[in-house]
Formats: C-alpha cells, sequence, structure tokens
C-alpha cells in the first residue's frame, strides 16, 4: 500500500515537473495565463461588491457570508483548474486524434493518466489568493474549530463530486467523436456550481441538485452546521459516484476506436 | 508469445454525400457500413524474432497491432501476447510491451526529449542506475545523445524517431511493435534506424512485429514474413518462401553493346520488361522454366557485352499482389 502511494506521488511530482518545465517555456503565455485567472477571480468579487451597494442579503446570507461562498466556490474552481482542466481538453483531443494510445499503454491505471498527466501551473497564484480568501472570510465570519478542520474536506468533497461528473461526461467523447460540444458542457456545469442553489427555482433547482451541490453544501455547513446530514449525505453521495465511474471507465475505454491520424 | 485465433475487428463507418443537402440528410439519417478491418487472423509467433508485417494501406497492419498491444478490443475472436490477454489491461502486461507509431508521438512537443524520458523512468519504475545507463547506451547507439536536451519540436523527422525509439526502449520491453518506423525518412535515416534495430534485436532478442511500406526494411530487418491483405492472412513463413511463393519468375539484366531500337513485341506482351533511358540496358522477367530459352534466345538475336539473373525482391512482389488487389 505504501509502496503502491509512493508509486502514484512519485508520478505525480514528475508531471507536475514536466508541466512546469513546458509552461515556463513560454513565458509570455504563462504571465498572461496568470493575469487571465486572476481577473476571472476580480470579475465575480467586483460584481458582488456592486450588487452589495444596492442590497443587503442574496438569499439568507448577508455581503460577508455571501463572500465567503464566493470566495469557496472559486478555491473549488481554480484547484480544478490548476489539477484538472488541461487534462479534460487534453482527452478530447486524444480520443479524436488517437493520441489515446499511449496513455492505454503506460502501465498505470488510464483513468489515474487522463485526469492528472498535466498541471495548469499558471493556476497556483490563484489557487494561493483563493485559499486566501477563503481564510480570510472565515476569520470574518468566525468559524468555530470543527469548521476550520472540516475545510479540507469540504475542498475535497466539492472537488471530486465536480470532477466526477465532468468525467461521466467526458465518457461521452467515446461516442460523439468531436468533443467541443461536451467541453461546452462542461463549461457550462462549473458554472452553474459557482452560485448558491437557493437563487433557482423548482423545477430547474431540483434537476440541477446534484451542479448546485457542489458549492452550495459545503458551504451550508461552513456557515451553519445544523446541515452536518446533507454533508454526510454529500460524503455518500461521492463516494457512490466513483464507484460508478471506476466500474464504468474500462467498459467506456473499449468503445474507443482509436483513430489512425 | 503472441497467439490469437480467428481474431477480428469491425469498424462502424459513417458515409455521407457531398454538399449541402448530403449533410443535411446525414444529420437527420445516418447511413453506416461494417468495415471488416481484420478477418479470422490466426497467428503463433516465438518469444523473440524479428517479424515483418506486410500489406497494402488499409490492409488491417495496424488494427492487428493495436488488438495485440490492448489499444482496442477485438470484435470477435481471442489474442493472447505473453501469456496475457491485451484487452485486459494488466500494468504487468504493458510493463512488457511497447509501440511505435511513425504517425504518431509519444513524447512531449514542447520540452527536450530527456525531460519525458524523466516521465517514463517514472511510468515504468525505471531504476536511476539502468535509466542513467540506458539513456547513456541508446543516445549513443542512435547518435542523438546531444540533442536529448533540445526541444522536440526543433527536431528533424529522423531525430524525432530516434527520440520515439529511445522512449520505447527504455523499459527494455519484451514485445516491440513498431508501425511504419521509417516513414518519412530519407534514406539515410532509414538506414540509422534500420542498422540501430538490428544491432539491438541481436543484443537483447526481443520479439520484434514491425510494419513498413518500405521494402528495404523488410529486406534488411525481417526472418519472417507475414502478409496480411484486406484484414486476412495470405502468406505466414520466410522471405525466401515469400518470394517463392509468390512468383516463379526471375529477372535477367541483359547490357547491349549498342541500343536496340526494335524488340520484338511477344517479348513485350508475354514479359515485363523495363529498358534504360538510351535502350542499352534491359530488364526482363520472364518465368523460371523459360529462362534459358530466352536467354538463349536475346544472346543469339544481339551483341550483348554482359548479363546476369537478380532474385524477385520483396518489393517486386508486393507490387504484384498490390496490383491485383
Amino acid at each position: 500500500m505504501k509502496r503502491s502511494l509512493y508509486k502514484y506521488i512519485s508520478l505525480y511530482k514528475e508531471f507536475f515537473k514536466t508541466s512546469l518545465t513546458e509552461e515556463l517555456s513560454f513565458r509570455s503565455n504563462f504571465i498572461l495565463q496568470s493575469l487571465m485567472n486572476i481577473i476571472f477571480i476580480g470579475t465575480y468579487f467586483f460584481t458582488s461588491f456592486f450588487i452589495f451597494d444596492h442590497i443587503e442579503h442574496i438569499g439568507m446570507w448577508n455581503e460577508i457570508e455571501f463572500l465567503l461562498f464566493l470566495s469557496f466556490a472559486l478555491a473549488v474552481d481554480q484547484t480544478h483548474y490548476l489539477i484538472f482542466s488541461p487534462n479534460f481538453w487534453e482527452f478530447s483531443g486524444d480520443v479524436i486524434l488517437g493520441t489515446l494510445d499511449f496513455q492505454l499503454l503506460k502501465p498505470f491505471p488510464t483513468l489515474f493518466t487522463v485526469l492528472f498527466r498535466r498541471v495548469a501551473v499558471p493556476g497556483i497564484l490563484t489557487v494561493l489568493l483563493t485559499y486566501s480568501l477563503v481564510i480570510y472570510f472565515g476569520i470574518q465570519v468566525e468559524l468555530s474549530l470543527l469548521v476550520w478542520l472540516s475545510l479540507p474536506l469540504c475542498l475535497f468533497l466539492s472537488l471530486f463530486l465536480l470532477l466526477g461528473i465532468e468525467v461521466l461526461i467526458a465518457m461521452l467523447n467515446f461516442f460523439t467523436v468531436e468533443g467541443m460540444g461536451i467541453n461546452q458542457l462542461r463549461l457550462q456545469v462549473q458554472h452553474i456550481c459557482r452560485w448558491p442553489d437557493f437563487i433557482y427555482k423548482n423545477p430547474a433547482r431540483i434537476w440541477l441538485f446534484p451542479l448546485l451541490a457542489i458549492t452550495s453544501i459545503p458551504v451550508r455547513w461552513i456557515l451553519d452546521m445544523s446541515y452536518w446530514s446533507w454533508l454526510v449525505a454529500m460524503f455518500f453521495g461521492v463516494l457512490l459516484l466513483w464507484f460508478f465511474i471506476i466500474l464504468l471507465w474500462p467498459k467506456a475505454l473499449n468503445f474507443y476506436e482509436s483513430p489512425s491520424s | 508469445m503472441i497467439e490469437c485465433k480467428k481474431l477480428s475487428r469491425d469498424f462502424k463507418i459513417y458515409t455521407k454525400k457531398a454538399g449541402l443537402a448530403g449533410t443535411l440528410q446525414a444529420f437527420f439519417k445516418r447511413t453506416y457500413y461494417i468495415n471488416q478491418a481484420v478477418k479470422d487472423f490466426d497467428l503463433n509467433l516465438d518469444s523473440h524474432g524479428l517479424i515483418g508485417l506486410l500489406g497494402p494501406n488499409g490492409s488491417g497492419k495496424t488494427t492487428l497491432m493495436k488488438m495485440f498491444t490492448g489499444i482496442i478490443v477485438p470484435s470477435r475472436g481471442t489474442v493472447e501476447v505473453l501469456g496475457e490477454v491485451p484487452s485486459k489491461r494488466k500494468n504487468s502486461f504493458k510493463r512488457n510491451i511497447s509501440l511505435v507509431m511513425g504517425n504518431k508521438s509519444q513524447v512531449w512537443w514542447d520540452i527536450p526529449a530527456m525531460d519525458s524520458f524523466l516521465l517514463f523512468q517514472r511510468y515504468y519504475e525505471i531504476e536511476e542506475k539502468d535509466f542513467k545507463r540506458r539513456v547513456n547506451d541508446l543516445g549513443e547507439r542512435l547518435n542523438i545523445k546531444s540533442l536529448l536536451q533540445v526541444p522536440v519540436r526543433k527536431l528533424s523527422l529522423g531525430e524525432r524517431m530516434k527520440v520515439e525509439l529511445m522512449a520505447c526502449l527504455l523499459h527494455e520491453p519484451k514485445v516491440i511493435f513498431l508501425d511504419e518506423p521509417t516513414i518519412g525518412l530519407d534514406i539515410a535515416s532509414q538506414k540509422n534506424v534500420r542498422q540501430f534495430l538490428k544491432d539491438y534485436y541481436e543484443e537483447k532478442k526481443p520479439l520484434i512485429v514491425l510494419t513498413s511500406h518500405y521494402m528495404a526494411d523488410v529486406e534488411a530487418l525481417c526472418e519472417k514474413i507475414i502478409l496480411i491483405v484486406k484484414g486476412e492472412k495470405r502468406f505466414d513463413g520466410s522471405i525466401e518462401g515469400f518470394k517463392e511463393g509468390f512468383r516463379k519468375e526471375k529477372t535477367i539484366v541483359f547490357n547491349f553493346d549498342e541500343a536496340i531500337a526494335n524488340f520484338p513485341e511477344k517479348w513485350r506482351e508475354r514479359f515485363y520488361c523495363d529498358w534504360n533511358q538510351d535502350k542499352t540496358q534491359l530488364r526482363i522477367r520472364v518465368p523460371e522454366k523459360e529462362l534459358k530459352s530466352v536467354t538463349v534466345e536475346i544472346l543469339n538475336q544481339y551483341s550483348v557485352s554482359d548479363f546476369h539473373t537478380e532474385k524477385v525482391s520483396v518489393e517486386e512482389v508486393m507490387d504484384d499482389i498490390l496490383s491485383h488487389h
């Protein structure tokens, strides 16, 4: 077990180093991407500041509580961007061009190499920025020690629920061949989960619940511990989702036709 | 080492009529046909050897290799490589095989090859000292040691192919699949790659299965040939057997003292004749049983300065096969 974990960590370290080497080869692109990520975060916050200049509350949350929600949503988003986002784009290209062949030949589970092989290194700055914002607004709303301790778990659950839903969507690449529509769908999923569940009304709220849950359930727990049962349900939901993904992934791979470039 | 029985693979291919009307029609109602890329393929290969997998474009060579490596799953039939079913994609199996594709790259494009190799070291858990030794050894043999620090996109096609070969050999696989490893290379690079593969095989004795459009690759390297045409196996045996099996003909080369203006029509109709530009040299392919009579007749009729017979090349045999399909 220990040796197996070491194998994965040492491969991931090499993925990170290789991505860093590649990203730093193009200095202007690196700086531009880092800057765009900061602007992306900024637009969300400036829009919120503008809204709270005119109103006191959004739903049940005041300005600080809402900004904590927003910081958490963006922390999930930027962590996803850093670790997973480039891999989904690459995966679509691999299925179309047939370069997924080489991932299938590597002596590691394909799901691992497909999801982790590239790191969007410019995302490091914004990940640090959004984590700092979560801590800052957490201090403002005076979170309890238990909630502080549960923050990594909350982030993990949000990230892996989002990731699981995206993996299910990405599996459609094997059937649709062209991946642009699928990637657009993934981007909409990311967009929806950046807003609180209560801004949607039924029936949209019911249908979109798995997506809305990604950020809303952990933040509901962070701001009000009486939502603990929602968090527990989310934990089991994520486990169940990944159980299905691990079952489905090898079957989906069998539909891969490996086009010759 | 490789054993397959009745191995088949079908692909569902979508077709559409040209033009806007065809596009709209295909949007609402698709038409497909089933392409049987490989049909009932039987094969049994030993644990080492240099095997040439030959066939025209679209004959199913690459599909076969992809089934042997577990990239795609067979539609019917069974296949075992190193005692494992490739499509189960077990890590223990993947650790012992390798695939090079002439038209696809597995090294990272924008960074030096050495950085990709470091990644492969982790994938295959190669010990540091073994890794250094292999990089050094393969780099020297392929004469690309000094290029390992250069971004791959800055390398020439030949250099990139050598890098791909290095990447596939770092973990010393027991079975190596090479799909068109010399495609697009100039003559000198082709020779280099060929020589390298020959030396590597002599030293390590793996099983190498090679596809190539260049018959020179196959003639120079392979001990055994498997011919696949339209997804079906047409030949499985030695190179000599391949030539014999497909044509009982020989090429006679005549050099004449002077240009030959009138060569009998009857021979041009019956035999393949290839003249040089100034009509002083003739290459004529004749059935073995007529070799003597044709030679005597030409010697009697023309002033021949020199003549000799040549073995039929694999390329000529392939030309014949392709012209009949």
